[in-house]
């Protein structure tokens, strides 16, 4: 696996200076104690109200630094990868944090935290400060483990305590309501890799087709493999196993974190597939999706619940200083608009004959379809091979439509056919097309001539598209051919569109369109520009003198 | 038994721990979080540093020393508890031991670790290998029997089920793998032998 990073040995610091420097000037510091003192800590922080402290090893940011600020931690103290800090760095954020308020530690349930924050707890007390500390247990991976770990549900203890603090209650009451709402939740996580660590050599033990149930925060190994199935289905089994420790007469607030790597797209679906599943009818507050507490790279996410209360609901709710906290929102449907109607137009307008109208129309379809094959080929040399099959579709869905065509009102009958390529012919070309009669029918619509109308339509074609002549496009035998139209008459423009789409066969580099893509000489002609070339001498034929 | 320079013991126990710290960290890596050998390694550098201002104190205040400074400094689970059994060790040693007093000490150390780990033996960890190095050294084994007495029990935790320790979140999927902390109390129980075997 891939990294980025500087050395090993200063990953955790760099990290930090990063965030320090990007969280804005004012709010944010850190202890004069690198590389061994990691600890950033609010900056406007006066001691007279509890510190809550919080920490553990480095790699699941933004936990914990990103969660320092007004209304949640007071401090943050981070170890190196996955390795608590030292009783050290804890004692150091207890002393810079705690005046006669006190101080509430957050400790996640492993062994190492539990040692260094405890032992830093016991010293700071002996030098007569106030300290509680909560150990929170949320993982219920293993149903009958003596010492379940602490995961991403800590960050509910993180947020009701913060609350609690800022609101000025002392530290009594703000360690009781830690150690209770400790004590009602439960997170389980689940993932398809394992994390990498960077500098580190790294062998994912996760074959193609497997997952792992039942996994924390560090790339240990899950309770249980499990087999890659669809995401609902994962959901449900994971749904099953928290919905089994919830009080079925309790609402709770849900919490959807990224472990690492999850495309944002794939954790909207997870979160959709969360609230269609059975654990839907207990959450009322949804925090989240998002990176809370990561595991590095992990390609997972996990779920954690909290039972709430009138109290509880209230701090989750409550904004926060903190970008890194989302704030908790109360689970809705999702709100579906009816779509507007479009207004009345020459889309509606009835079908009329006109008899020249439909010889013209009729020959450029029929131009365009004998060309799919010798188009097709033209463009497998520079595109995708597809120019005449798309061309041709969208002939064949005008000359399907001709009879309810209005011919007889020409800038009716111009916005039809932009209608019809627009949805019948796909790709850029049709998008293009679809445009360029479109905006023909609104020069039509006010009186300018075909030739005047067609030239306004390339205007807004080559506005929208982006080609010029000496592109290689259509364009370059549209414009000269639609220039000539207006100046001379159809003759000229045929052979200004021959002559345009001929020089696209020694035009070194197409600019714009699929062609761009290829940047070698092709001595052929475009295909856009040969089509149109055709199509003008098509026409050109219809009104030569018999 | 012979009294080496205590400094001669703090490198042998810094040598071989940086030699190992990648098989203790791939060890680490199949059951736990993989910053064992890293962790270990950390702390016995910074006793390394401070060795010469460390071997100048009597014995007992030397493992004192050694001791606060793993538990302090070095973070991770391995800093405290490594920490506890030196600075236990120093609490009951006097400064010039005999092997009774030093297994009485090792006892009592031992004691120490499985308080401040909430754990005991048979539980896969550290605790696996010092009891029997303490069993050895009070049976009167020589430093070679008690260094393969330690290899013997790391290698005895592979069919454990691992009941403490991040490797406890794994389950039944722990068994199979030697833990990481009893390898590493293994190789410095070793290094220390033949270091006092050697002196």
């Amino acid at each position: 696996m891939k990294h980025f990073f500087n050395r090993k040995d200063t990953i955790v610091t760099e990290a930090l200076d990063g965030f320090l420097a990007t969280a804005g000037s004012g709010a944010l510091a850190r202890l004069d104690g690198y590389p061994e003192i990691k600890v950033v800590l609010r900056a406007d922080w006066d001691k007279t109200k509890v510190a809550v402290v919080s920490g553990g090893g480095a790699g699941h940011e933004p936990s914990h630094a990103g969660f320092v600020g007004a209304g949640m931690l007071t401090a943050a103290v981070s170890g190196e990868i996955f390795a608590s800090p030292s009783v050290e760095a804890v004692l150091a954020a207890i002393r810079a944090t705690t005046g006669s308020a006190g101080c509430l530690l957050v400790v996640k349930n492993y062994t190492g935290d539990r040692l260094n924050f405890g032992l830093a707890a016991e010293k700071a007390r002996a030098e007569g400060l106030a300290v509680e500390m909560v150990i929170v247990a949320d993982d219920i991976a293993l149903p009958d483990i003596a010492q379940p770990r602490g995961v991403a549900g800590t960050l509910f203890v993180h947020k009701i305590a913060g609350h609690l603090s800022e609101s000025g209650h002392d530290l009594a009451s703000v360690a009781a309501a830690a150690r209770a709402a400790a004590k009602d939740i439960v997170s389980l996580g689940i993932s398809l890799s394992s994390c990498s660590i960077p500098g580190q050599a790294h062998e994912d033990r996760f074959g193609a087709d497997d997952g792992e149930l039942g996994l924390g925060i560090h790339g240990e190994p899950g309770v249980e493999r499990i087999a890659l199935q669809n995401a609902t289905a994962l959901v449900a089994i994971m749904a099953e196993r928290l919905a089994a420790r919830l009080d079925p007469h309790s609402r709770y607030a849900l919490l959807i974190n990224n472990l690492g790597s999850v495309p944002p797209l794939e954790m909207s679906l997870i979160a959709n597939a969360v609230l269609t599943s059975s654990l839907a009818k207990a959450a009322a507050l949804t925090i989240g999706p998002g990176h809370l507490m990561t595991a590095l790279n992990m390609n997972g996410f996990s779920l954690s619940l909290i039972r709430l209360d009138a109290g509880r609901q209230a701090a989750l709710l409550a904004p926060v200083g903190p970008h890194a906290w989302p704030p908790a929102k109360p689970v809705s449907a999702p709100a579906v608009v009816a779509m507007a109607k479009p207004a009345l137009g020459a889309a509606t307008k009835t079908a009329s004959r006109d008899a020249a109208a439909e010889r013209l129309i009729k020959a450029v379809c029929q131009k365009l379809i004998s060309l799919e094959e010798p188009l097709n080929l033209l463009d497998a040399k520079a595109g995708d091979g597809d120019t005449g099959s798309t061309v041709a579709t969208g002939a064949r869905s005008i000359l399907e439509s001709i009879d309810t065509l209005p011919l007889a009102d020409k800038a009716a009958t111009a916005a039809a056919i932009g209608d019809t390529l627009g949805t019948s012919m796909g790709g850029s070309s049709g998008v293009l097309l679809s445009i360029f009669f479109t905006a023909a029918s609104q020069s039509l619509g006010s009186d300018a001539s075909l030739s005047k109308a067609l030239l306004a339509g390339l205007d807004r074609m080559t506005f929208y598209g982006g080609a010029k002549v000496g592109d290689r496009t259509m364009v370059d035998a549209l414009e000269p051919a639609l220039k000539a139209l207006d100046a001379t008459g159809v003759e000229a423009a045929a052979k200004a569109a021959r002559q345009g789409a001929e020089e696209t066969a020694a035009m070194r580099k197409a600019k714009a369109g699929r062609s761009a893509y290829i940047g070698s000489q092709l001595d052929t002609a475009d295909p856009g520009a040969f089509a149109v070339a055709e199509v003008f001498a098509a026409v050109a034929a219809l009104f030569a003198p018999a | 038994m012979a009294e080496p320079d205590f400094s001669r013991l703090i490198a042998a126990a810094a040598d071989t721990i940086a030699a190992h710290a990648e098989e203790l960290t791939a060890l680490d890596q199949a059951i736990g979080d993989g910053d064992h050998g890293l962790n270990m390694k950390r702390g016995f550098e910074a006793v390394r540093a401070e060795a010469g201002a460390f071997a100048e104190k009597p014995l007992p205040e030397a493992l004192k020393a050694v001791g606060t400074k793993l538990v302090m400094t070095v973070g991770g689970a391995s800093g405290p508890l490594f920490g506890t059994l030196f600075m236990a060790l120093g609490k009951d040693l006097p400064a010039a031991p005999d092997r009774d007093r030093l297994a009485a000490a090792l006892g009592k150390a031992i004691e120490a670790v499985a308080a401040r780990g909430k754990s005991q033996p048979g539980q896969k960890t550290m605790l696996d290998v010092l009891q029997p190095v303490y069993e050895a050294l009070a049976q009167g084994k020589n430093a070679g029997e008690i260094a393969d007495a330690a290899d013997k029990a790391a290698d005895a935790t592979v069919p454990m089920k691992a009941l403490r320790g991040r490797a406890s979140f794994l389950g039944e999927r722990s068994i199979g793998h030697m833990d990481a902390g009893a390898r590493s109390t293994a190789l410095l129980v070793r290094a220390v032998a033949e270091a006092i075997e050697g002196n």
